[in-house]
Protein backbone atom coordinates (compact mmCIF):
# COMPACT_ATOMS: atom_id res chain seq x y z
CA UNK A 1 0.00 0.00 0.00
CA UNK A 2 1.05 3.39 -1.23
CA UNK A 3 1.49 5.87 1.57
CA UNK A 4 1.19 9.58 0.07
CA UNK A 5 3.81 11.62 -0.18
CA UNK A 6 3.87 15.22 2.04
CA UNK A 7 3.04 17.67 -1.22
CA UNK A 8 5.79 20.56 0.40
CA UNK A 9 8.76 18.25 0.75
CA UNK A 10 7.92 16.44 -2.64
CA UNK A 11 9.76 19.43 -4.27
CA UNK A 12 13.64 18.51 -5.16
CA UNK A 13 14.82 22.01 -4.15
CA UNK A 14 12.96 21.69 -0.28
CA UNK A 15 13.56 18.23 -0.18
CA UNK A 16 17.45 19.03 -0.25
CA UNK A 17 16.97 21.73 2.03
CA UNK A 18 15.45 20.06 4.67
CA UNK A 19 18.28 16.96 3.90
CA UNK A 20 20.86 19.26 4.57
CA UNK A 21 19.31 20.68 7.69
CA UNK A 22 18.41 17.51 9.00
CA UNK A 23 22.22 17.10 9.58
CA UNK A 24 23.27 19.85 10.77
CA UNK A 25 22.42 22.22 13.64
CA UNK A 26 21.81 25.22 11.95
CA UNK A 27 22.72 26.45 8.18
CA UNK A 28 22.83 30.05 6.75
CA UNK A 29 21.77 30.68 3.53
CA UNK A 30 24.62 30.77 1.66
CA UNK A 31 25.38 27.54 2.47
CA UNK A 32 22.36 26.62 1.69
CA UNK A 33 22.29 28.03 -2.05
CA UNK A 34 26.03 26.44 -2.41
CA UNK A 35 24.61 22.78 -2.17
CA UNK A 36 21.25 23.43 -3.76
CA UNK A 37 22.80 25.32 -6.15
CA UNK A 38 19.35 26.94 -6.71
CA UNK A 39 19.10 30.50 -7.21
CA UNK A 40 18.91 33.00 -4.76
CA UNK A 41 15.15 33.96 -5.56
CA UNK A 42 13.88 30.46 -5.90
CA UNK A 43 15.59 29.43 -2.30
CA UNK A 44 14.32 32.08 -0.67
CA UNK A 45 10.61 31.54 -1.63
CA UNK A 46 11.20 27.54 -0.69
CA UNK A 47 12.61 28.70 2.67
CA UNK A 48 9.57 31.03 3.23
CA UNK A 49 6.98 28.16 2.47
CA UNK A 50 9.18 25.58 4.42
CA UNK A 51 8.80 28.43 7.61
CA UNK A 52 5.01 29.08 6.53
CA UNK A 53 4.87 25.42 7.46
CA UNK A 54 6.32 25.08 10.64
CA UNK A 55 9.34 22.84 9.08
CA UNK A 56 12.03 25.29 9.56
CA UNK A 57 12.86 28.75 11.49
CA UNK A 58 14.41 31.29 9.74
CA UNK A 59 16.75 33.63 12.12
CA UNK A 60 17.95 37.03 10.48
CA UNK A 61 21.67 37.95 11.97
CA UNK A 62 24.62 39.53 11.47
CA UNK A 63 28.34 38.23 10.78
CA UNK A 64 30.50 41.37 11.59
CA UNK A 65 28.42 43.76 9.38
CA UNK A 66 27.43 41.37 6.84
CA UNK A 67 24.02 40.43 7.27
CA UNK A 68 22.96 36.43 7.99
CA UNK A 69 20.07 34.06 7.45
CA UNK A 70 20.42 31.15 9.32
CA UNK A 71 18.10 28.17 8.88
CA UNK A 72 17.27 25.42 11.74
CA UNK A 73 14.99 22.67 11.14
CA UNK A 74 12.13 22.44 13.66
CA UNK A 75 10.77 19.07 15.39
CA UNK A 76 7.81 19.05 13.41
CA UNK A 77 10.46 19.04 9.93
CA UNK A 78 12.09 16.42 11.65
CA UNK A 79 8.67 14.61 12.20
CA UNK A 80 7.30 15.69 8.45
CA UNK A 81 11.01 14.24 6.86
CA UNK A 82 10.56 10.77 8.71
CA UNK A 83 6.89 10.37 7.46
CA UNK A 84 8.66 11.24 3.95
CA UNK A 85 11.06 9.01 4.17
CA UNK A 86 8.61 6.27 5.80
CA UNK A 87 6.34 6.86 2.61
CA UNK A 88 9.14 6.40 0.04
CA UNK A 89 10.25 3.15 1.53
CA UNK A 90 6.56 2.38 0.50
CA UNK A 91 6.79 3.28 -3.15
CA UNK A 92 10.31 1.26 -3.49
CA UNK A 93 9.72 -1.59 -1.52
CA UNK A 94 5.97 -2.69 -1.61
CA UNK A 95 6.19 -5.67 0.26
CA UNK B 1 17.72 22.81 -8.55
CA UNK B 2 14.32 23.87 -8.76
CA UNK B 3 10.85 22.82 -7.57
CA UNK B 4 10.58 20.19 -9.87
CA UNK B 5 8.70 16.59 -8.79
CA UNK B 6 11.49 13.73 -8.46
CA UNK B 7 9.76 10.26 -8.52
CA UNK B 8 11.12 8.32 -5.29
CA UNK B 9 14.26 6.75 -6.30
CA UNK B 10 15.52 10.22 -7.24
CA UNK B 11 14.07 11.24 -3.76
CA UNK B 12 16.01 9.10 -1.95
CA UNK B 13 19.24 9.59 -4.21
CA UNK B 14 18.43 13.20 -3.45
CA UNK B 15 18.39 13.12 0.51
CA UNK B 16 21.38 10.67 0.19
CA UNK B 17 23.50 13.15 -1.17
CA UNK B 18 22.62 15.88 0.54
CA UNK B 19 23.41 14.50 3.48
CA UNK B 20 26.98 12.83 2.50
CA UNK B 21 27.94 16.31 0.85
CA UNK B 22 27.21 18.32 4.12
CA UNK B 23 29.29 15.88 6.35
CA UNK B 24 32.15 15.87 4.21
CA UNK B 25 31.53 20.23 4.24
CA UNK B 26 32.35 19.62 8.25
CA UNK B 27 36.20 18.59 7.10
CA UNK B 28 36.92 20.81 4.03
CA UNK B 29 38.32 23.84 6.90
CA UNK B 30 39.58 21.42 9.45
CA UNK B 31 43.21 22.21 9.01
CA UNK B 32 42.67 25.98 9.99
CA UNK B 33 42.46 26.49 13.60
CA UNK B 34 45.49 23.62 13.39
CA UNK B 35 47.71 26.21 11.58
CA UNK B 36 47.03 29.16 13.26
CA UNK B 37 47.37 27.54 16.95
CA UNK B 38 50.70 25.15 15.65
CA UNK B 39 52.20 29.09 14.16
CA UNK B 40 50.79 30.83 17.08
CA UNK B 41 52.43 28.99 19.64
CA UNK B 42 55.56 28.32 18.15
CA UNK B 43 56.71 31.86 17.83
CA UNK B 44 55.85 32.31 20.65
CA UNK B 45 57.93 29.83 22.23
CA UNK B 46 60.78 30.64 20.20
CA UNK B 47 60.00 34.48 22.02
CA UNK B 48 60.33 33.21 25.29
CA UNK B 49 63.39 30.56 24.26
CA UNK B 50 65.13 33.64 22.82
CA UNK B 51 64.32 36.42 25.32
CA UNK B 52 65.33 34.31 28.32
CA UNK B 53 67.71 32.78 27.12
CA UNK B 54 69.50 36.43 26.29
CA UNK B 55 68.70 38.30 29.18
CA UNK B 56 67.79 35.58 31.79
CA UNK B 57 64.38 37.59 32.42
CA UNK B 58 61.82 36.02 34.19
CA UNK B 59 59.42 38.60 32.63
CA UNK B 60 59.57 37.08 29.31
CA UNK B 61 57.09 34.48 30.89
CA UNK B 62 54.39 36.56 30.68
CA UNK B 63 54.78 36.35 26.88
CA UNK B 64 53.09 32.82 26.99
CA UNK B 65 49.48 34.40 27.51
CA UNK B 66 50.39 35.74 23.76
CA UNK B 67 49.09 32.62 22.85
CA UNK B 68 45.44 32.46 23.86
CA UNK B 69 44.97 36.13 22.57
CA UNK B 70 46.83 35.96 19.40
CA UNK B 71 45.12 32.35 18.63
CA UNK B 72 41.53 33.93 19.20
CA UNK B 73 42.32 36.75 17.14
CA UNK B 74 43.87 34.26 14.59
CA UNK B 75 40.45 32.67 14.41
CA UNK B 76 38.36 35.63 14.73
CA UNK B 77 40.34 37.04 11.93
CA UNK B 78 40.02 33.84 9.50
CA UNK B 79 36.33 33.56 10.21
CA UNK B 80 35.42 34.88 6.65
CA UNK B 81 37.24 32.36 5.60
CA UNK B 82 36.47 29.38 6.98
CA UNK B 83 32.72 30.18 5.98
CA UNK B 84 33.56 31.31 2.66
CA UNK B 85 30.88 28.58 1.93
CA UNK B 86 28.55 29.57 3.83
CA UNK B 87 27.99 29.13 7.71
CA UNK B 88 26.94 25.86 9.02
CA UNK B 89 27.07 24.24 12.57
CA UNK B 90 27.14 20.18 12.86
CA UNK B 91 26.85 18.03 16.15
CA UNK B 92 30.38 17.32 15.23
CA UNK B 93 31.19 21.06 15.45
CA UNK B 94 29.87 21.04 18.58
CA UNK B 95 31.60 18.51 19.85
CA UNK B 96 35.29 19.34 18.57
CA UNK B 97 34.75 23.07 20.23
CA UNK B 98 33.42 21.54 23.28
CA UNK B 99 36.28 19.10 24.11
CA UNK B 100 38.93 22.00 22.94
CA UNK B 101 37.47 24.37 25.29
CA UNK B 102 37.45 21.75 27.95
CA UNK B 103 40.96 20.98 27.03
CA UNK B 104 42.15 25.09 27.06
CA UNK B 105 40.28 24.92 30.59
CA UNK B 106 42.07 22.17 31.98
CA UNK B 107 45.41 23.86 30.37
CA UNK B 108 44.45 27.25 31.95
CA UNK B 109 44.05 26.21 35.52
CA UNK B 110 47.18 23.76 35.37
CA UNK B 111 48.95 26.76 34.56
CA UNK B 112 47.97 29.05 37.29
CA UNK B 113 48.66 26.23 39.57
CA UNK B 114 51.98 26.18 38.40
CA UNK B 115 52.86 29.12 39.78
CA UNK B 116 51.87 27.70 43.39
CA UNK B 117 53.42 24.72 42.80
CA UNK B 118 56.69 23.50 40.31
CA UNK B 119 54.68 21.37 37.30
CA UNK B 120 55.73 20.00 34.18
CA UNK B 121 53.60 22.30 32.39
CA UNK B 122 55.16 22.42 28.96
CA UNK B 123 55.01 18.38 28.92
CA UNK B 124 51.64 18.71 30.43
CA UNK B 125 50.14 21.22 28.25
CA UNK B 126 51.53 18.92 25.00
CA UNK B 127 49.62 16.06 26.73
CA UNK B 128 46.21 17.78 26.76
CA UNK B 129 46.67 19.07 23.07
CA UNK B 130 47.96 16.01 21.90
CA UNK B 131 45.12 14.68 23.20
CA UNK B 132 42.42 17.28 21.39
CA UNK B 133 44.24 16.52 18.05
CA UNK B 134 43.88 12.90 18.32
CA UNK B 135 40.26 13.36 19.08
CA UNK B 136 39.09 15.76 17.13
CA UNK B 137 41.01 13.53 14.69
CA UNK B 138 38.87 10.38 15.40
CA UNK B 139 35.87 12.11 15.40
CA UNK B 140 36.00 13.89 12.51
CA UNK B 141 37.74 11.04 10.77
CA UNK B 142 40.95 12.59 9.82
CA UNK B 143 43.60 9.89 10.53
CA UNK B 144 46.15 12.31 9.72
CA UNK B 145 45.02 14.08 12.58
CA UNK B 146 44.70 10.96 15.05
CA UNK B 147 48.14 9.91 14.02
CA UNK B 148 50.01 13.68 15.02
CA UNK B 149 47.98 14.14 18.18
CA UNK B 150 49.62 10.37 19.85
CA UNK B 151 52.73 11.38 18.00
CA UNK B 152 52.57 15.14 20.08
CA UNK B 153 51.83 12.41 23.29
CA UNK B 154 54.90 10.14 22.81
CA UNK B 155 57.21 13.24 21.76
CA UNK B 156 56.22 14.33 25.45
CA UNK B 157 58.03 11.97 26.79
CA UNK B 158 61.06 13.81 25.62
CA UNK B 159 60.84 16.68 28.16
CA UNK B 160 61.86 13.83 30.54
CA UNK B 161 65.42 14.07 29.18
CA UNK B 162 65.64 17.79 28.80
CA UNK B 163 65.07 20.69 31.24
CA UNK B 164 65.30 24.31 31.85
CA UNK B 165 64.93 26.67 29.24
CA UNK B 166 65.75 24.56 25.97
CA UNK B 167 62.24 22.69 27.01
CA UNK B 168 60.80 25.48 25.10
CA UNK B 169 62.45 23.79 21.78
CA UNK B 170 61.04 20.60 22.49
CA UNK B 171 57.65 22.30 23.23
CA UNK B 172 58.26 24.55 19.60
CA UNK B 173 59.34 20.96 17.65
CA UNK B 174 56.15 18.64 19.25
CA UNK B 175 54.13 21.07 17.83
CA UNK B 176 55.47 21.83 14.26
CA UNK B 177 55.18 17.99 14.26
CA UNK B 178 51.78 17.70 15.97
CA UNK B 179 49.65 20.40 14.23
CA UNK B 180 51.49 22.84 11.64
CA UNK B 181 52.59 19.97 9.32
CA UNK B 182 49.34 17.71 9.65
CA UNK B 183 47.48 21.17 9.24
CA UNK B 184 49.67 21.63 5.35
CA UNK B 185 49.17 18.16 4.53
CA UNK B 186 45.69 18.17 4.86
CA UNK B 187 45.62 22.04 3.31
CA UNK B 188 47.68 20.54 0.22
CA UNK B 189 44.78 17.57 -0.11
CA UNK B 190 41.97 20.04 0.06
CA UNK B 191 43.32 22.12 -2.41
CA UNK B 192 43.92 19.32 -4.57
CA UNK B 193 40.56 17.84 -4.53
CA UNK B 194 39.03 21.68 -4.86
CA UNK B 195 41.34 21.25 -8.35
CA UNK B 196 39.73 18.25 -9.14
CA UNK B 197 36.29 19.46 -8.33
Amino acid sequence: MFKPLDPLLHSELRLAVISILISVEEADFVFLRNKTKATAGNLSVQLDKLQQAGYIVIAKGFNGKMPRTTCRITDAGREAFRLYVEALRSYIDPS
Amino acid sequence: MNDKRPNPHESLALITEMISSTRQHVTQQAHIPFLIWGYTTIVVTLAVWYGYKTTSQEAWFWLWYAIPVVGWLGMFATRNKRHADGYVRTPIDRAISHIWVVLAVVALVVTIASFIRPLPILMMIIMFMGSGAAISGLIIRMHLFTIAGFVGILLSLLFLFVQGIDQCLIFAAIFLVMMVIPGHIIQYQQSKVSCNV
